[in-house]
């Protein structure tokens, strides 16, 4: 029986005549996992909160069938929506947190259902155990990491669906892109749990590849329509998820050597000094209050026209780490230099020509109404010559060039990071390139594209500084840098990371074999 | 600064309203005693009980330092240049109004390092505060801190995109283009934030028309009962020595 059923759905936002989904067929079966995957401004997000009932709240034409636990969605109201056990978690971690406790947000959904005190008890405990998340209790939710915040989020809706005892459907929006190994090794299992109680899962992902193994069925979806469905190994193996969605990077020997010819720089043999360094740092401490984040860090790092990647789980301080290094964030103790001078002490004129900073939640850096205003900005200010031809020749670059005049407020995920990358790096000629989690959000194909985009910056001689917690995207830059605890607890290049065992312990079981499968191709290409 | 009481104070074991009850309303209301040699009571009252809740001074300074001393200057300008008398008179105006004003402020802030925010809306929703303005309260403690760091971040964005937000004279035009786009900017950003959260809170399921859970954790006990009722009887004394003089 079918949980979930669409049939000849169109659907268009309130202020656009644009249809975003054409003439969608899908069918969700009862207690199993579903995944919609595509490539970026599909239309997958936009259907589950179609599912979810916020197009009743705020508008939006939704044409064809749709039909919920049997029931027909024109006659559902947004509250009863609700009361069906019907949970949805959106994509930006931020969204989903409106309160200041953690404890607070994970039992908020049981507290305004009016669940009696003792089961939200004991379902808060079951929810905190299974995602591993009873260290973070008793934060406060400003505090937390994206990654962190991410956890938060999924917890809130899982506990949700542990309320509901008459087959609840549970709608997650991408949830994995901020969770480090471990954590992702947690929410399979957590999944592979939540089927056995009879939830009825449906995942929107722009990667199918870690949601295989708990995939009953898996929809490829492109420009808002079905292209194909099946098992989750027939999508992959099949053309158009090739073609539109891409083979992961692991699994890609040619592009994993073709990235690997073109690391040249990683060992040269030459002793590098601190002026070969982007930023050099001097017994740096830092807090949040009273929570230390990092006690006396010393060293350089981002070496002069090499990528570097700052790797680590959530929650280690790789976006203090970046904001410190920019000024954002003041050091309580020591020294932080960029380019021989403290970052906080640059002006505008000076740092922008320098700098180009991708923040991990692109939304939050976004001030003009549509794409090309956005990307106008920064060669304006800083007086690039024919900013308008740059601009063009940018967006072409990360494929927005269809979007030019559409709202920024109407980009898809995928589209949002695209953009953010568009609007700073790509439109000007400054030498220092820092990128907060590049690959979040964005399918192997596109994220292929970008990583090109990455390499040839290093190949004009600029620098590039990203952090990422995926060790395939780790492994390709020139020097890694693992932040643990608010320790750097190894430097070095990919290859020396890939013997030492100490910095990849705790990863989890999935990113521990997807570098296994690296470091066969990485063997099998340096003997070729 | 919040919650910094330590686990094995004695004030943990109090229920927040009675801390509320206390340190929210006896407290300062009590600093306004008039008569000044009564009010000599509550300040040392305060000294007492802060060294009985271990908590540490340095964390009052930090929470109120600077404003109490802003208060003080502030004060002492007002005293020395208003009040009529001699400089005997003004400087003892001056130290019972900054013991007033230092009671007043320092009681309140305590609050926030004895109760978190969260806790405090949810004393407030346990004492029949309905709860749609109970759950604005907590809203607000998030949505500020968020607000805050956004602007923040769009103001660093445009940094690093050549904009600068400082006013130069000589391209006063191009100044405040680039300040007004920064507001119109973080003005989006708060709108869309309201509407982020409220959506969230609906789509866990919360109405403004149904009831919601409230925790049967917070419970008065006798000492509750006694501090509240200390609190209501100091509040009384303190209106009564109007008429003491």
């Amino acid at each position: 029986m079918d949980e979930i059923l669409l049939s000849d759905v169109w659907f268009a936002y309130p202020d656009s005549t644009v249809p975003i989904i054409r003439g969608l067929e899908l069918s969700v079966p009862l207690s199993r996992c579903t995944i919609l995957v595509g490539p970026t401004g599909a239309g997958k997000s936009t259907i589950l909160k179609i599912l979810r009932g916020f197009y009743k709240l705020h508008g939006g034409r939704i044409k064809g069938k749709i039909r919920i636990q049997g029931i027909d969605y024109a006659q559902l109201t947004f509250d009863d929506i609700t009361s069906r056990g019907i949970v949805f978690m959106h994509q930006d971690p931020h969204s989903n947190i409106h309160l200041l406790s953690v404890r607070d947000e994970i039992q908020s959904g049981l507290v305004y259902n009016n669940f009696p005190w003792e089961q939200i008890m004991n379902i808060a405990d079951k929810t905190k155990e299974s995602m591993g998340i009873s260290y973070l209790v008793d934060r406060c939710t400003e505090q937390l990491s994206e990654g962190e915040l991410q956890k938060i989020g999924i917890a809130s809706s899982l506990a949700l669906c542990y309320g509901f005892k008459k087959s609840p459907i549970l709608l997650l929006d991408s949830p994995m892109s901020l969770l480090d190994g471990r954590s992702q090794d947690e929410l399979i299992e957590t999944l592979k749990g939540l089927k056995k109680q009879d939830v009825t899962i449906l995942i929107a992902c722009p990667d199918l590849g870690p949601y295989k193994e708990i995939a009953d069925k898996a929809v490829l979806i492109a420009e808002g329509r079905k292209v194909k469905e099946g098992s989750a190994e027939a999508i992959i193996d099949c053309q158009e998820y090739n073609k539109l969605v891409g083979v992961p990077l692991v699994s890609d020997a040619d592009f994993l050597k073709s990235a690997n010819v073109k690391n040249s720089k990683e060992d040269t043999g030459r002793a590098y000094h601190g002026s070969d360094y982007a930023f050099t740092f001097q017994n740096i401490r830092f807090s949040y209050n009273d929570s230390l984040v990092f006690n006396n860090i010393s060293g350089e790092i981002g070496r002069l026209g090499t990528v570097t990647a700052i790797f680590g789980h959530n929650g280690s301080g790789k976006t203090t780490l970046i904001k410190l290094m920019l000024g954002i964030l003041k050091p309580l103790k020591g020294e932080i230099l960029l380019f021989g001078k403290n970052p906080q002490k640059y002006s505008a004129s000076e740092i922008g020509p320098k700098i180009a900073f991708v923040t991990q939640n692109p939304t939050e850096m976004f001030v003009s109404n549509t794409v090309e205003e956005e990307c106008l900005i920064a060669p304006i200010n800083l007086h690039v010559n024919n900013p308008e031809a740059l601009v063009s020749q940018a967006l072409k670059l990360t494929h927005l060039d269809h979007l030019t005049d559409r709202s920024v407020d109407s980009l898809s995920g995928g589209e949002r990071r695209l953009l953010s990358l568009a609007c700073t790096a790509l439109v000007s000629n400054c030498s220092l390139v820092i990128l907060e989690e590049p690959d979040l959000a964005l399918n192997p194909n596109r994220w292929k594209e970008v990583l090109k985009i990455l390499l040839e910056f290093r190949q004009s001689g600029k620098t590039v500084i990203l952090t990422t917690h995926a060790i395939e995207t780790a492994i390709l830059c020139d020097e890694i840098l693992v932040l643990s605890g608010g320790n750097l607890v190894f430097r070095g290049t990919s290859s020396e990371f890939l013997n030492e065992k100490q910095a990849m312990k705790d990863m989890g079981n999935r990113q521990n074999d997807r570098l296994l499968k690296i470091k066969k191709i990485m063997s099998h290409l340096k003997k070729t | 600064m919040i919650g910094k009481v330590q686990q094995n104070s004695p004030i943990r074991k109090l229920d927040v309203r009675s801390r509320l009850a206390l340190f929210g309303i006896a407290f300062p209301v009590s600093a306004f005693i008039v008569d000044y040699r009564l009010l000599l009571i509550p300040s040392l009252l305060l000294i007492l009980i802060i060294i009985a809740i271990r908590i540490k001074v340095k964390h009052i300074i930090r929470n109120t330092g600077s404003f109490c001393a802003f208060l003080l200057a502030f004060l002492f300008l007002a005293s020395v240049t208003l009040v009529e008398g001699s400089f005997e008179t003004r400087i003892l105006t001056w130290i019972v109004m900054s013991i007033r004003f230092s009671v007043a402020v320092i009681s309140s802030s305590l609050l926030s390092l004895i109760a978190r925010p969260e806790e405090i809306a949810y004393a407030l929703l346990k004492s029949g505060l309905p709860h749609p303005i109970g759950m604005s309260v907590m809203l607000a403690f998030r949505f500020f801190p968020i607000l805050l760091s956004k602007a923040s971040t769009i103001r660093y964005s445009l940094k690093f995109r050549g904009v600068s937000l400082r006013v130069n004279p000589l391209k006063i035009q191009e100044s405040i283009r680039d300040i007004s786009f920064y507001f119109v900017a973080v003005f989006a950003t708060t709108v869309e934030m309201g509407v982020m959260l409220g959506e969230t809170m609906v789509g866990r399921g919360y109405s403004l028309h149904r009831p919601i859970t409230i925790s049967p954790e917070l419970r008065l006990k006798s000492k509750d009962f006694a501090i509240i009722s200390c609190s209501a009887i100091f509040i009384l004394l303190s209106y009564l020595s109007r008429y003491s003089i």
